[in-house]
């Protein structure tokens, strides 16, 4: 009996060390961790709209095949509209690369308005099993959340989403990219 | 080898750590998934050294012996179980948790729609089980073959839970350095399990063709059995060794059972002699000679190789004399090196007296019987007493066989008397 008491007193012991130690490392919040998006990164095409990355790779998530869906053009309400103040600039979409990861893919959509973000959407969101996909639902809206508040990429991952927030965040960085921001 | 195994374990951790970065361990699900990761790994990583602790590796058997193997193969049974079972329940947890789901929930979740997962909950399932019968206090009320047959249900675990390792494990999915390595693990393990417990001893019954030459009643519930076989000598077994039987009689040959030589190899026979102490012992009385057997061994390192000193003492009780007995027969000795003192609880349980004394006049050895109960005589194994039948204990190597208490006993006695530990030779026939 007290052999299985100091068992057990001693591996939970061990382990909050463990963890304890481990999340105390160099890093507190994880940053999203971003590579170059390729050579060939996305450029606006005409209307705004951006045209896929063919060859992004960074070191954590891999960009996957370029998306053969043409991205949905840019929904400009203002362009014709005469109740909009004239000095307004027009909305125009940004749609960023496929990146593809382990648990899935996703891509992502921005909306800007001059150089204001002013909507980010994730109109591609797959994922590998029963898990990932809930771990999404919860962490994709988080992550629209914050990089909308953070107006780019300067946001933190989400807990327990590592690899959803660094693939957003890859599929993001090419979408600003593309939009000249 | 507790160092190996602990040596190995520290590897596991270590390859968490490494793929593990500070982010994947902030908040309080992502503490408790850890924290499940690393018991699954740890834990895992035991249930195959529980497996390889059973295997009869003959370089394990000879470096601790195999009741202390069977020791820590209970001991670590039951920790690498409990590891598994916080496991899952701290991955359940912490899922949970991050999810922001209800615990019953994420385990309906987990369990029906993750990959593999429905396969490595009845694994765990089935280790729970044999982890329960085996706990000491069912141990006793179990039957044997109860006991025996559940243990194969712990193959049948590891296999069904192997692959929720690699389709769920972020060690594995994503790092496949580990899943080759950890792979190896269990095919390394399989192979020694394979090779030793049933190859060789397949091997071993076709060159030498073991068959019961006779049975032989010694008194009380007590028998030896005589086994014949061609080329004996090429067994390179020795006095004090002991090997596991199997009977292939039509109700008998799934049992192999441990059993010591009570008489020193010869070249022509090997002999048993067991007290009816379970349902298997009892029912080698009735095995009929020309019974086919399969031998496992020889296994033991209760050997004269242990010896140190020129004299010798032996200690045993009950049953526990067979080992002894075989080296009384063949340690190199001259007159008066050799005593021995046999504790019985009474005359009638007195196992294969005429042929002790016999042997003590031939080699001119000394041989005390402490005879009666336990609470009538409660100083036989004290230290005053065993040094008034053997003065020079302290320059003497100390064989003791018997059960495990007794030999707690005289192991302690022995410290007070300041026999030095490597003159000290313990066996101890719980397996």
């Amino acid at each position: 009996m007290r052999r299985a008491l100091i068992a057990t007193m001693g591996t939970a012991a061990g382990l909050v060390a463990l963890l304890g130690y481990k999340s105390s490392g160099p890093a507190t919040a994880h940053r999203v961790v971003l590579g170059p998006v390729g050579t060939t990164s996305p450029v606006p095409a005409q209307g705004g709209q951006a045209g896929p990355a063919t060859s992004g790779s960074a070191p954590t998530a891999k960009a996957g095949p370029a998306p053969t869906r043409s991205a949905p053009a840019a929904s400009a309400p203002a362009a014709a509209g005469t109740s909009a103040p004239t000095t307004t600039p027009a909305r125009r979409s940004f749609v960023g690369q496929l990146v593809q990861y382990f648990y899935g893919d996703i891509q992502v959509e921005v909306t800007m308005q001059g150089s204001r973000i002013v909507s980010i959407t994730v109109p591609q969101n797959g994922a590998a099993d029963a898990r990932s996909q809930m771990i999404n639902s919860y962490a994709v809206p988080i992550l629209e959340q914050e990089a909308l508040a953070a107006q780019g990429l300067n946001f933190n991952a989400v807990t327990g989403a590592t690899f959803t927030s660094d693939a957003f965040a890859q599929s993001l960085q090419s979408a600003l990219q593309a939009a000249g921001k | 080898m507790a160092c190996l195994v602990a040596l190995g374990a520290a590897a596991v951790v270590y390859m968490w750590w490494h793929d593990t970065a500070p982010a994947d361990v902030q908040g309080a699900g992502a503490w408790l998934t850890a924290a499940g990761r690393v018991t699954g790994l740890v834990g895992t990583y035991l249930v195959v050294v529980e497996v390889l602790l059973m295997a009869r590796v003959p370089w394990l058997d000879r470096l601790i012996g195999m009741d202390r193997l069977a020791v820590w193969h209970r001991r670590n049974g039951e920790y690498a179980i409990s590891l598994l079972v916080a496991h899952a329940l701290l991955i359940i947890w912490g899922y949970a948790v991050t999810a922001h789901q209800g615990v019953v929930g994420e385990a309906k979740t987990v369990v029906l729609s993750y990959p593999d997962m429905l396969a490595a909950t009845v694994g765990l399932g089935l280790l729970v089980l044999v982890g329960v019968l085996s706990a000491r206090a069912l141990r006793r009320r179990v039957a044997y073959h109860t006991w025996y047959f559940v243990h194969l249900y712990v193959y049948i675990a590891l296999a069904l839970s192997f692959a929720h390792q690699f389709a769920t494990g972020v060690d594995f999915a994503t790092h496949p350095l580990n899943r080759l390595l950890w792979g190896l693990m269990y095919a390394v393990v399989a192979a020694l399990l394979i090779g030793y417990r049933v190859a060789a001893p397949l091997a071993k019954m076709a060159r030498h063709r073991f068959v019961v030459a006779a049975t032989v009643p010694e008194g009380p519930g007590v028998v030896s059995v005589y086994v014949t076989g061609r080329d004996l000598g090429r067994l390179r077994a020795e006095a004090g060794q002991f090997f596991m039987w199997r009977f292939l009689t039509p109700d008998g040959w799934w049992q192999a059972h441990p059993f010591s030589l009570s008489a020193a190899p010869n070249g022509n026979w090997l002999r048993l002699t067991a007290k009816a102490l379970g349902d298997h012992s009892a029912s080698l009385a009735h095995v009929r000679p020309g019974t086919k057997v399969i031998l496992e061994g020889p296994y033991g390192a209760f050997t004269r190789h242990r010896r140190r000193k020129r004299k010798v003492l032996m200690v045993g009780a009950g049953i526990g004399i067979t080992p002894l007995r075989s080296l009384m027969e063949a340690l190199p000795a001259r007159p008066g090196d050799l005593t021995l003192i046999y504790r019985a609880s009474g005359a009638s349980q007195v196992a294969l007296r005429a042929e002790l004394d016999q042997l003590a006049a031939r080699r001119q050895a000394q041989v005390h019987y402490l005879l009666g109960p336990r609470w009538q005589h409660p100083e036989y194994l004290s230290p005053g007493h065993l040094a008034r039948l053997c003065p020079d204990i302290a320059k003497r190597d100390v064989f003791v066989c018997g059960p495990a208490g007794f030999t707690q006993a005289v192991s302690e006695s022995l410290r007070r008397l300041k026999v030095p530990a490597r003159q000290v030779h313990t066996e101890s026939f719980e397996l």
